[in-house]
């Protein structure tokens, strides 16, 4: 090991309380839980994080379309958080998940609150980030899955008669419809020509070549009709679902343990929680902050 | 080597090609910021007149300006309460507004009030502001851009047939209608025409494309997807808009995160408008003019609303 290395890895462990590789039982696990012996202490001097934060229901980082849906609104809470056990987050709100990612590698935050595909995605970013909370939508869901959808008049029944047929589908920025697209289809059995997969960035644009015809079948996000501008577009009852891919979390709120220490991870952790079980501001619209569940990032490592 | 010489020589020519490219390729900057002592209410629209003189549209009235000052050189009222578009040919201006009705809905528990379009007006005025009169539009539901182009009044059907329909400017009679398979979101329907042959330029915000339609509606040509290089388009649905150059290139907008860029007919884009400032915040239009020497108008509605002119680099 260099000396420039040894010196990063010395602050790495310094900072982060000597853990980062001390547990190789949790090394593709993205949630925070306490390691093996380990007592962490939470203090409660005063604790300031700025965070990036992209959420589908907020009202500050979601489109006017969605206007009624998306209704969670941070202050409040925020504010409570300060008042209660003295930690400032300051939220900086992205509307375009891609300036939220070009703001996260440049290492601008201390913490995210967005789907936590926009964080782990990057490896290097799996050495340092852990999921503190997951975030309930209005339903009290925190999972976030694809869906295989064809028009409802489609003569594609059942899942397996996919194969071979035309089919769009996220990029790889987008688990949900994308790896864990193709997960399903090798799950399954079915065989989709590299030629017949079309890859679009956004839902709408996997929707409307469905609805032009132009594709057979399409996998977008579980939330795409009801909670994204597809509503201006089209409705549920239009398509039916065939399938759909394994659940991840659907938004998270995540810690650099580079920047922040694991006992201030725990302590926003607590708080967060127990804050949304007793005293959750109507303006968070749902269930406020859950503990994290368990969620591996395939094929990377710690 | 005599091969190599060749492939040499060939590969000097695409990198002279592409640099003389590079070096032909426009380039803007910023110019003037008007209205802003004009204290603009919310602006809707804008169009370009008599002597490339700038005609903004915000809320019930008209304002007018000297491509040279950056104060307004007249006002008037326009009857409506709010306008929603401006468009001028030769020395008329056309005032548009739409006609809605309150609809209450409910979701989640929460209650909403929707305002249903349930028709358009047209009125008509002198370069003067003077009233000339009220165009009646056939069976038209809604109105949330327009442009008037050589005789013809072209309006984005939003709340109606979700198109763009085309009318004759003197008799108000329907005479086409342009824009398949639109998905639009937002409230936002926006379109340039292109004057050389009328071509309509749609900006299918939801499809994340600009897509080219002859005067018949037939659909000629799109460019544009979804993605985070600089050609693509971002945010939660766009571009909003687009305008065409006079010499055929086109300038379309972005609304959030604010872009707007200069792509070739064929949509090759050619330059990137550099520190734009944010034109709007969120889900809202942009609206857009370019006159006669091509430079180029964005309403801002940001805390402040004005707007921005754009020139070409000499």
């Amino acid at each position: 090991m260099t000396f420039p290395n040894l010196l990063s890895w010395s602050l790495a462990l310094l900072l982060t309380g000597g853990t980062l590789a001390a547990n190789p039982a949790a090394e593709s696990e993205t949630a925070f839980c306490h390691q093996d012996g380990e007592r962490l202490k939470p203090g409660n001097a005063p604790l300031k994080l700025v965070v990036g934060v992209n959420d589908i229901y907020c009202k500050d980082s979601s489109c006017k379309c969605i206007e009624h849906i998306a209704t969670r609104q941070y202050g409040e809470f925020c504010r409570k958080l300060k008042e209660a056990y003295n930690i400032d987050l300051q939220f900086i709100y992205f509307l375009e998940p891609y300036d939220l990612d070009r703001a996260f590698r440049a290492e601008q935050f201390d913490a995210v609150l967005s789907k936590p595909w926009l964080v782990f995605r990057h490896p290097e970013a799996c050495q340092r980030m852990v999921r503190v909370a997951d975030l309930q939508d209005l339903h009290r869901n925190t999972g976030l899955w694809g869906i295989v959808i064809v028009p409802k008049d489609s003569p594609l029944k059942n899942l397996g008669e996919i194969a071979g047929h035309r089919i769009a589908y996220g990029q790889s920025d987008a688990y949900e419809k994308h790896q864990g697209a193709l997960a399903l289809f090798k799950r399954e059995g079915i065989t989709i020509p590299a030629d017949k997969l079309v890859e679009k960035a956004s839902c709408l644009e996997c929707i409307d070549l469905l609805m032009k015809g132009s594709v057979d079948a399409a996998v977008i996000s579980n939330y795409a009709l009801t909670a994204d501008c597809a509503v201006d577009i089209t409705t549920p009852d239009a398509f039916r679902v065939l399938g759909k891919t394994e659940e991840m979390p659907l938004t998270s709120f995540m810690i650099d343990l580079r920047r922040v220490s694991r006992a201030d991870a725990c302590r926003v952790q607590q708080a967060l929680c127990e804050l949304s079980k007793t005293e959750l501001p109507p303006s968070m619209s749902g269930g406020g902050f859950v503990k994290p569940a368990s969620w591996k990032v395939p094929g990377i490592e710690r | 080597m005599k091969k190599l010489l060749f492939l040499a020589a060939i590969m000097a020519c695409l990198i002279q090609s592409t640099a003389t490219h590079a070096a032909n390729a426009p380039e803007y900057v910023s110019g003037l910021s008007y209205g802003k002592s004009d204290h603009l209410p919310t602006i809707s629209s804008l169009a370009v007149g008599k002597d490339d003189f700038l005609v903004v549209a915000a809320m019930n009235k008209v304002f007018i300006y000297d491509p040279a000052k950056e104060q307004s050189v007249r006002s008037f009222d326009s009857g409506f309460a709010k306008i929603s578009a401006v468009a001028v040919e030769g020395q008329t201006i056309y005032v548009f507004s739409r006609k809605t009705k309150p609809k209450e809905m409910a979701l989640n528990g929460r209650k909403f009030t929707y305002e249903v379009p349930i028709g358009a007006q047209c009125k008509k005025f002198a370069w003067d502001g003077t009233l000339i009169g009220e165009l009646k539009l056939e069976n038209l539901m809604d109105v949330i851009n327009a442009k008037v182009v050589a005789g013809k009044v072209y309006v984005s059907d939003f709340g109606g047939t979700r198109t763009i329909r085309v009318f004759d400017a003197r008799t108000g009679k329907a005479m086409a209608s342009i824009g398949k398979n639109l998905r639009l979101c937002c409230g936002i329907l926006d379109f340039a025409v292109d004057p050389k042959n009328e071509d309509v330029l749609v900006a299918n915000l939801g499809a994340f494309r600009l897509e080219r339609y002859s005067p018949a509606g037939n659909l000629h040509s799109f460019f544009g997807k979804r993605g985070d290089d600089a050609e693509s388009f971002q945010g939660c649905c766009n571009p909003v808009s687009a305008a065409v150059l006079p010499d055929g290139n086109l300038v379309v907008v972005q609304k959030d995160p604010s872009q707007v860029k200069l792509y070739t007919p064929q949509g090759q884009l050619l330059f990137q408008f550099k520190d734009l400032q944010e034109l709007v915040k969120g889900c809202n239009r942009v609206s857009l003019a370019v006159d006669s020497r091509g430079r180029v108008y964005l309403g801002v509605d940001m805390g402040e609303r004005f707007i921005l002119q754009y020139v070409p680099k000499l």
